[in-house]
């Protein structure tokens, strides 16, 4: 009798063990997100639309104040590298989380919509892995759009500085400053991947591109709004601004300066924006997963 | 029929046991129970909305079951998805990226199968007849084009087990004498095969053991050719219609008979055909014609439970 259970059990190892096959790494799940994000067109329209608004924002500014004379008081080094990076990264923070929404919901929305997700998640990848694997592809296109629209910025502003008579004008690269900028990037991109987290985490969520986009735009449209309605009623108001997503957004934008800069006073300290913002983006991101896990994957 | 060629062998690659899928009140599936074999071609057989995709999204992982358990290859149910890297699948109508060519988009979703070669998914797009299609974006191909492609992904890894649901769905007559032969040829080659479809003709062609879902529950599970014995009559011409009847119904092994108009319709399984002629000759009884009705599923279908098909007219 124990022979034959044991036989039985040796079978079905045996037959289990030739059934079982390798589940696909972590890397190779980031080949396929990067593949699909790269050949997507939409993703070409957002690093267009980022470089294209930069290189125009900053034309239009020259072209208005130094060739049109709008603002006497204005320096042509305004908009020379490396202060232009200051302003720049300012354009590149406003635009940037709007842009990245859109990509960020799309990468989520879409496989519901188009039904690829249950293609995926019925070919028995582990789906953590699958979620990770696209937040890390996310991270990696926010940094990319950061950096487009800084080369962008770099080159219009090189431009300029040729036709100013300027040159190329490499000096100001030096350590320190080197330094300065590669911060100001990672602030930006930080900023960028918050906004990412989250409009990925409500699009995943609510199986739907629309509810992403509008999560991700809403809040910079709607955030300063509610930042002043704060403001408005007291004390407790002042408290709450400190963790509107925007205001936080504001402290670190203005620590985007090649010169210590004194953060205004109705902005959250840089540690505490720091900590609201991750808050932002970890939670939905934390809830995503669970969700994702737990729920089904039916057919629309 | 489709299981006189190929062998099966006694180990279930795929197992249910009292799959429960409940919406509130609502039983998408219940209790459903089956056993799929090593080598078998298994008809998942119901009208539209009778609870097959909700079971395939339990099978495929896609869909959490209330209660109930899955066992592929002899794997522990805790162990499903393992077994998932073992199996093709596609649910519903097969899904893609639009903006990727069919080629493009099995070289992305390829990552899903480690060790997958780009000659592999050349070989699975000439097999369902897409090489030339290969560049062409998903986004634009016809139904019947989507559905070639969603059995070439199944196909991709070199699966033991296929699931494929409703793979004939928008296909032409003759794709789908298309899609029936490649999935004979791949059962041939030692596949399992799990196909759902609310058409019983179909699966009748193709399968050799079947299970019948309707409004969430398994109603019939089984043999195809024994299903199919079970309704088979023997049809009797002759001008002493009452004659033979009476005769007939003497006789051990006779279940049923029915008259109508010029021919008897006898339900006898276990009786020879020949038993039954030597005996209405030996009584003088002239036989015009002696013939085998051949059943089907549907006949079938009805004897067991008294409604007719609704899956057919929704085709």
């Amino acid at each position: 009798m124990t022979t034959r259970a044991m036989t039985l059990d040796r079978s079905a190892e045996a037959q289990a063990g030739t059934a079982t096959r390798p589940a696909p790494r972590f890397v190779d799940l980031l080949q396929m997100e990067f593949i699909k994000t790269l050949r997507r067109r939409m993703t070409h329209v957002i690093f267009a639309i980022m470089a294209l608004m930069v290189a125009g924002l900053l034309s239009l500014g020259y072209l208005v104040v130094f060739v049109f004379e709008s603002n006497p008081d204005a320096e042509i080094t305004d908009v020379l590298l490396p202060r232009v990076l200051e302003d720049g990264f300012e354009i590149i923070a406003m635009l940037g989380p709007i842009l990245i929404a859109i990509l960020a919901a799309g990468m989520a929305g879409s496989e519901f919509s188009w039904g690829t997700m249950r293609t995926m998640v019925g070919s028995g990848v582990p789906r953590a892995r699958l979620l990770l694997a696209k937040l890390s592809v996310l991270a990696v296109a926010s940094l990319l759009l950061v950096i487009t629209g800084t080369v962008a910025l770099a080159g219009v502003s090189t431009g300029i500085s040729v036709i100013e008579g300027y040159g190329l004008r490499l000096s100001w690269l030096d350590l320190s400053t080197g330094y300065d900028v590669m911060l100001m990037l990672a602030r930006t991109t930080f900023l960028l991947l918050v906004i990412a987290g989250l409009s990925f985490s409500i699009a995943q969520h609510f199986r739907s591109v629309a509810a992403g986009i509008a999560i991700g735009i809403g809040i910079m449209v709607f955030g300063p709004i509610l930042a002043e309605l704060a403001g408005l009623i007291g004390n407790i108001g002042e408290t709450l601004n400190d963790y509107v997503i925007t205001s936080a957004m504001s402290t670190i934008v203005s620590l985007n300066t090649f010169e210590a800069r004194e953060i205004p006073p109705v902005l959250p300290g840089p540690w505490e924006a720091a900590a609201t913002l991750a808050l932002y983006a970890v939670i939905p991101i934390g809830l995503a997963l669970w969700s994702f896990r737990r729920r089904d994957i039916t057919v629309d | 029929m489709a299981n006189m060629t190929r062998g099966r062998d006694a180990s279930a690659v795929l197992e249910v046991r009292g799959l429960t899928k409940r919406y509130g009140s609502f039983a998408a599936a219940n209790d459903v129970s089956f056993r799929v074999y090593r080598g078998d071609v298994f008809g998942f057989l119901g009208p539209n909305g009778a609870g097959k995709s909700t079971t395939i999204g339990m099978l495929l992982g896609l869909i959490k079951p209330t209660a109930g358990e899955i066992s592929l290859f002899g794997l522990p149910p805790s162990r499903h998805s393992e077994g998932l890297a073992n199996v093709g699948g596609i649910i519903e109508a097969p899904a893609f990226y639009p903006y990727l060519s069919g080629r493009d988009n099995l070289r992305a979703l390829a990552h899903l199968r480690p060790g997958t070669t780009r000659q592999r998914i050349d070989e699975v797009l000439d097999l369902v007849g897409l090489g030339e299609a290969a560049t062409k974006k998903f986004g634009k191909y016809s139904l019947g084009m989507k559905q070639r492609l969603g059995i070439a992904w199944t196909l991709l890894h070199d699966p033991d087990l296929l699931i494929l649901d409703e793979p004939t769905n928008g296909l032409d007559p003759a794709g789908m004498l298309e899609v029936r032969h490649l999935i004979l040829s791949l059962a041939e080659q030692g596949k399992t095969i799990f196909v759902s479809s609310h058409l019983l003709h179909e699966i009748e062609q193709v399968c050799d053991r079947v299970a019948v879902i309707r409004r969430g529950e398994v109603i019939i599970e089984g043999d195809v050719d024994e299903l199919l014995s079970q309704t088979e009559r023997l049809i009797i011409r002759t001008p002493q219609l009452r004659d033979a009847a009476a005769l007939l119904r003497g006789l051990p092994g006779v279940r049923d008979i029915e008259a109508a108009d010029d021919l008897l319709r006898v339900d006898a399984p276990e009786v020879r055909p020949a038993t039954l002629n030597a005996e209405l000759v030996r009584a003088g009884i002239e036989v015009d014609e002696l013939r085998r009705e051949r059943a089907s599923l549907e006949s079938t279908f009805l004897e067991v439970t008294g409604d007719q098909w609704e899956g057919n007219a929704a085709a």
